[in-house]
């Protein structure tokens, strides 16, 4: 019984912490900085735990794993630099990445393509 | 110097743009006229004073821009074209193509031209490149460091012939092929804004009413050409015998074969 209890508030401080992290983080300066600004073993671990699969929507292939979180006003894709996609809206609420590199998307019009 | 016959229908000149050392652009050049005896080369050599001096071919140019010794995003090939195409392509109304690459695009068949020709004859775009497309909706860095370039924007909006002057392209710095008008127009635009060579080409040339295709769209002669990471010898062996014409990046120059060995590995690739 207190086993559920403990479990129960730590799944509430953490839900607590992540709600003042994202208030936080809406509250700091939204200036355009350098890429990458996360250095790279934190980056890799970040993403290894928290990252999605970012798919090519004309083609389904994985382009890239990243971290997609909002902060004032902009989408931070963490795991995307180095990579080069198209972002369209695809509807009202919902934006779609797409290759940009033409070699790395198969198409029948590219047979050439892996 | 009498000029050797045209290797195919269109004259095309390959300016070979390099910093390296006198011996290793003379080895180079050794290989490609063994490989391509009919093609025509010019050196842009943006290096060492010294080094140029020291080079003592005929067909090689001094390019005196401090931007090619600076980092990498930084180059402009402004002065490489304008040089090139005064020097070699304006009085000589037979050149139709002329195409840059850079020392480590490596020319892997005597039938480079040929190709180069029917890439051509597939589009009548003025500018091929690899990744050559629109900028304005992606994550490119260089879209976003130039986007609020003022200087830069001005520009563009007062050359710009098209109803979108906002519109920006990318490609890769290597392994542009200019069609000779479009190469005439750029140079003829004259002092420009200083920005990132993989920016201001294609995006001028779009500009200037030319169309911009990316060679991947319609070709697959730069499937072994890429930003990174290098080719070793061994994949630059097992590209070309998988028929590729270009390999990029391979910097192991001095391994490459010269006279009589890389005629020989030529005919071998081709049998």
């Amino acid at each position: 019984m207190k086993t559920t209890e403990n479990v129960r508030a730590l799944a509430g401080g953490i839900a607590r912490n992540v709600k003042q992290l994202r208030r936080n983080l809406s509250e700091l300066d939204s200036q355009p900085g350098p890429d990458p600004i996360v250095p790279a073993g934190m980056m890799r671990a970040i993403l290894r735990t928290l990252g999605r699969p970012i798919v090519c929507s004309e083609c389904g292939r994985t382009m890239f794993v990243a971290l997609p979180v909002v902060w004032r006003g902009q989408i931070w894709m963490i795991g995307a630099y180095g990579h080069l996609f198209h972002v369209t809206f695809a509807s009202s609420e919902r934006i779609e990445f797409r290759h940009a590199q033409l070699d790395e998307c198969p198409a029948p019009s590219r047979p050439w393509v892996p | 110097m009498p000029r050797p016959e045209p290797a195919v229908g269109a004259v095309i000149l390959t300016a070979i743009m390099t910093h390296l050392p006198p011996e290793q652009v003379r080895a180079q050049l050794d290989y490609l006229h063994a490989l391509a005896p009919q093609s025509r080369f010019v050196v842009c050599h943006s290096g060492e004073r010294g080094d140029f001096d020291r080079l003592d071919v005929p067909d090689a140019v001094f390019i005196d821009d401090p931007s090619m010794r600076g980092r990498d995003q930084d180059h402009s090939h402004n002065a490489i074209f304008t040089a090139v195409w005064e020097r070699y392509a304006r009085d000589d109304p037979a050149v139709s193509l002329v195409y840059f690459i850079e020392y480590d695009h490596l020319i892997l068949s005597a039938e480079f031209e040929a190709r180069l020709a029917a890439l051509a004859d597939r589009s009548p775009a003025g500018l091929f490149a690899k990744h050559a497309g629109p900028r304005n909706d992606t994550n490119w860095p260089h879209f976003a460091r130039f986007r609020h370039d003022e200087p830069f924007n001005r520009f563009v909006a007062q050359l710009s012939r098209r109803d979108d002057p906002e519109r920006r392209f990318g490609a890769l710095g290597n392994g542009m092929l200019f069609r000779r008008e479009a190469l005439e127009a750029y140079c003829a635009v004259g002092e420009m804004p200083h920005a990132y060579v993989e920016l201001v080409v294609p995006t001028v040339v779009y500009h200037l009413g030319f169309d911009v295709v990316d060679v991947d769209a319609i070709s697959d002669l730069y499937a072994a050409v890429r930003w990174r990471p290098e080719y070793t010898v061994d994949e630059a062996l097992a590209a070309r015998a998988a028929g590729r014409v270009f390999v990029h990046p391979f910097k192991q120059l001095e391994l490459l074969p010269t006279g009589q060995r890389a005629k020989s590995s030529t005919a071998d690739s081709r049998g």
